[in-house]
């Protein structure tokens, strides 16, 4: 297995590519079949390998390809994790044939939004982290990674079997906190007529969103949390 | 996340006028050796009936850590107003990190009053259960992996760059984490002809630095530039111009953000006379 050290686009130069698509309005480069970048704006050492074959495959689930990314850049922390210089490298580079098939361009009706959106990570905030067509894969492993369990992505299964869940969970404050994530996600594994439906799988977390404005749930056990979940879960469902 | 303009079901000290006596107060002390992040709170309630609750345990002095760049959320609980140092692993945290500080019920309390309530609420008793907020001390702030020279230098905060039209004025894109100058291929082409020479840095300063950050100065004043409000560009000079009073007007702003160019300029154009 050959490694390659992954290299980073200067902030000059992801600020520069983002504007670029919109101030002119012109996308072809995204059409194309390789990106053809500036070297020298692709920066390195940054101490980050990856395996030279690693690819993702757009005509797999998220699942796959988010167990797939987060095994191969297991060393990566969170700060990096959350830099934009590395994953407008990985889509525009090493990824390119994956963001092509899983987010083409040629056939969305906003081709230069859905390329700010996914190919970069403008700002540092729960949204776009969970946007940007590469690190949203990175992350919904990590936030759901337990390595106390046999299935130690069972609760990444859980989150990513319905899109309005990812983003129910992922884009709310109470997805942040891993107490309540776990309480959540576990809970939902156990309950499965809840998880199965979609109104009442979205009204529960409403309701604990609304559960948390008022009390500070983090402060709670997670057997606590799931206590609360059941009674907000019977009370919906009733 | 604001936790000030919320409904609580119960009065809390620090929200509104739901009490008329008391405060809780923290003095917030934050470093970094580059590994560790070390936060140091120090809790000050002057409220009677909450101190006794945390001389016996009924509730908890609470920090609660928020780095939205890193989905980080934690809470950190003492029963100390001066407790151990909380450290956290500098990799865990990029960018701004809001701390907001509480008193939380660590056991329930069945019937919750106090003499110390807004006389609005009467004689009326509220349920406690664990985790309900008693009191909120407020925000601190902090950017976590930036130092401050960094975030102070005029290069964290903008970049220059070239339009493609050949004969433009220059204009600024506030699209990314740092301000971008826009000089037209001419201009810009002279630009990168002189930028090497420390001779010319003064008129580079003066003549394109300068008017551009007054302008982006007075686009803060602008409510569309809210919608920037998460960019580095943005953080950086907002808390600017919020901390520094000494110059109300965005012309003096600037020119104290980039250490006097006028006087550079000045310095170097004179200097370059006596010369010939």
């Amino acid at each position: 297995m050959s490694k390659q050290e992954i290299k980073f686009f200067s902030t000059f130069y992801v600020d520069k590519l983002y504007r670029d698509v919109a101030a002119t309005e012109n996308y072809d480069s995204y059409l194309d079949k390789e990106f053809v970048y500036e070297e020298k704006y692709a920066k390195g050492p940054t101490g980050i390998f990856i395996d030279s074959n690693l690819k993702l495959n757009p005509q797999r689930s998220d699942l796959e390809n988010s167990i797939v990314l987060y095994e191969g850049l297991r060393g990566l922390n969170e700060v990096q994790a959350s830099d934009e210089r590395l994953w407008a490298y990985l889509t525009h580079v090493h990824f390119w044939d994956y963001m092509q098939g899983r987010w083409p361009i040629e056939d969305s009706k906003k081709p230069i939004s859905r390329i700010r959106e996914r190919y970069f990570l403008r700002n540092l905030n729960l949204e776009s982290i969970t946007r940007n067509g590469l690190s949203r894969l990175w992350w919904y492993a990590h936030i759901t990674f337990d390595d106390n369990k046999k299935n130690k992505y069972e609760l990444t299964e859980t989150l990513l079997q319905r899109q309005d869940l990812v983003v129910g969970i992922t884009e709310r404050a109470i997805g942040t906190n891993k107490k309540i994530r776990i309480s959540l996600l576990e809970y939902l594994r156990e309950n499965p007529s809840i998880a199965a439906s979609e109104n009442l799988s979205r009204e529960l977390i409403k309701v604990l969103n609304l559960y948390g404005g008022v009390k500070m749930l983090p402060f709670l056990e997670i057997s606590e949390i799931k206590k609360i979940l059941s009674d907000l879960g019977s009370s919906i469902a009733a | 996340m604001i936790y000030n303009n919320r409904n609580y079901p119960h009065p809390v000290l620090g929200i509104g006028d739901d009490f008329i006596n008391g405060n809780l107060n923290v003095d917030l002390k934050v470093s970094s050796n580059g590994v560790q992040i070390e936060i140091i709170p120090i809790f000050v309630l002057s409220n009677a009936d909450l101190n006794e609750f945390i001389a016996t345990g009924t509730a908890t002095y609470i920090s609660h850590i928020y780095c939205r760049g890193t989905l980080y959320r934690e809470v950190f609980k003492t029963q100390k107003s001066l407790s151990e140092p909380i450290m956290i692993p500098a990799q865990k945290l990029n960018g701004e990190v809001e701390i907001d500080f509480f008193i939380c019920a660590s056991r329930k309390v069945d019937k919750y009053k106090s003499r110390d309530f807004n006389p609005d609420y009467g004689n009326t008793e509220f349920e406690i259960d664990r985790g309900d907020v008693f009191a909120y001390a407020g925000k601190g702030k902090f950017y976590a992996n930036k130092s401050p020279e960094e975030l102070k230098s005029i290069s964290a905060l903008m970049n220059i760059d070239c339009s493609n039209k050949n004969k433009e004025p220059m204009y600024l894109d506030y699209s990314g984490e740092k301000i971008t100058l826009m000089l037209s291929i001419e201009d810009y082409s002279n630009y990168k002809l002189i930028k090497g020479n420390p001779q010319y840095h003064g008129v580079i300063l003066s003549s394109l630095v300068l008017p551009a950050l007054i302008e982006a100065l007075y686009f803060l004043e602008d409510e569309t530039s809210k919608d920037y409000e998460v960019h580095a560009w943005y953080k950086a000079l907002k808390e600017y111009k919020d901390k520094t009073k000494k110059y109300p007007d965005p012309l003096r702003m600037a020119q104290n953000i980039i250490d006097n160019p006028i006087n550079k300029c000045f310095e170097q154009l004179t200097i370059d006379e006596a010369y010939e």
